[in-house]
């Protein structure tokens, strides 16, 4: 039974070191967005609605641990976000109802993936206080999720009706750059933010074990 | 000492009673009361604004299916409707073209078009706002095909699918959809009657 438990920890250590990222979060939380953003303002708005939902289950995963055992956790977080996720919907109907009624359900989606990135990377397993993300690492999520979004949108709009913002597509409709307009170009978009995301982690992992070396 | 042993004493109790049923069954009920009730004061609180949406998209709607009619026209402006039973709604284009938005009986429910009328006084088109007629039967009655046959047609006088009368013109209907081709001429009546009373013709 010890021994099973080692290895269970040591599984879930690995699982953990995949998923407390900064990159898993961008990723998970923009992949149901992708394909609704079909114009650039579809996919800032998008864009802004993950961001907000990113950064408001960051902040229930810290709240919810103060007040709900460890059975109800998960489920408390859950309903929070639920209840988040039906008031963006609610801002998004006032402010842009047309592109909410194009929008559909996906902005209700995109914000359970935003949710769900963050559960799924802080929640679960034992978190010591330092190695839950810090709220640079929530901001860099966020915005990284609002340009992956507002990237597709964008192009897809750019290369399918033209133009964008009064600049005109010209001879790039034509060229292989025409694949970022389609469903697996939003995919390339995302993976190549996401490499951006993951070396900026890097670094950023690098800086922190180099200053413990010095402090050592 | 003993002060910090009690303090550890408190919190452990306080963490056994965090991990207990009760407090667990309680919390979530009142979470989902709280829940349920900010959402649904929300709802209330932005009552008015979800209604200025709906008329926002019901606007931009309507603005697409007026481009469609008049397509080289670059704006529209609502002029006001004169008190016609069946006219929803009346734009005018920047080159003195008319859109009337307009509904009759069919066969389930009232048949919502917009029919556009040009400066000339001829039909230019007809876009379809809403039905609720029978697959297959009275949607035969909606085809591209039946709406454009009423091209180019002169709004004056009152279409019907009957026998005309004095004053009357008689016009196709579609075999078996009846009611719906009443309707659509019913519509199309209408509008010649606002084309007249807002200065056509």
């Amino acid at each position: 039974m010890a021994l099973n438990e080692t290895i269970a920890r040591a599984q879930d250590l690995r699982v953990r070191s995949m998923v407390h990222t900064r990159t898993f979060v961008v990723v998970a939380a923009s992949l149901p967005g992708l394909a609704a953003a079909s114009t650039l303002v579809n996919g800032a708005l998008m864009g802004a609605a993950v961001a907000v939902s990113i950064v408001c289950a960051a902040i229930l995963t810290r709240l919810v641990p103060r007040f709900a055992g460890r059975v109800a956790q998960v489920p408390v977080a859950l309903m929070l976000n639920a209840v988040v996720a039906i008031l963006l919907g609610f801002a998004l109907r006032a402010v842009e109802p047309v592109a909410h009624q194009a929008l559909g359900l996906y902005p209700v989606l995109a914000c359970a993936s935003g949710m769900a990135s963050i559960l799924v990377a802080e929640m679960g397993l034992e978190t010591a206080e330092g190695e839950r993300f810090t709220a640079v690492d929530i901001v860099f999520a966020a915005v990284s999720a609002v340009v992956v979004l507002a990237a597709c949108g964008c192009l897809t709009e750019l290369l399918f009706t033209g133009q964008v913002l009064g600049v005109a597509a010209g001879p790039l409709a034509n060229s292989s750059i025409a694949i970022f307009g389609k469903s697996s170009g939003s995919l390339l978009i995302l993976a190549l933010v996401a490499i951006i995301v993951q070396a900026t982690e890097r670094s950023h992992a690098g800086a922190e074990d180099g200053k413990e070396g010095e402090r050592a | 000492m003993p002060s910090s042993k009690s303090n550890s004493q408190s919190a452990g109790r306080i963490a056994r009673a965090k991990n207990g049923a009760i407090y667990t069954l309680v919390l979530l009920l009142v979470l989902t009361g709280v829940g349920a009730g900010v959402a649904a004061l929300a709802n209330v609180g932005l009552y008015g604004a979800f209604k200025a949406s709906d008329a926002a998209i019901e606007e931009d709607k309507g603005g697409a299916q007026r481009a469609l009619i008049f397509p080289d026209a670059t704006s529209f402006e609502q002029v006001k409707a004169p008190d016609i039973e069946g006219l929803n709604s009346v734009w005018k284009s920047d080159v003195g073209d008319f859109v009337f938005d307009v509904q009759s009986a069919g066969y389930h429910g009232d048949v919502e078009l917009m029919i556009g009328i040009t400066a000339d006084g001829k039909v230019a088109g007809i876009q379809i706002v809403a039905e609720d007629e029978t697959e297959g039967i009275g949607t035969n009655a909606l085809t591209d095909e039946y709406l454009a046959s009423f091209k180019d047609m002169e709004a004056t006088g009152t279409l019907t699918v009957k026998e005309a009368g004095s004053g009357e013109t008689h016009v196709d209907g579609v075999s078996g959809a009846t009611f719906t081709s009443t309707a659509v001429v019913g519509d199309l009546n209408i509008a010649f009657e606002a084309f007249a009373e807002v200065g056509g013709n």
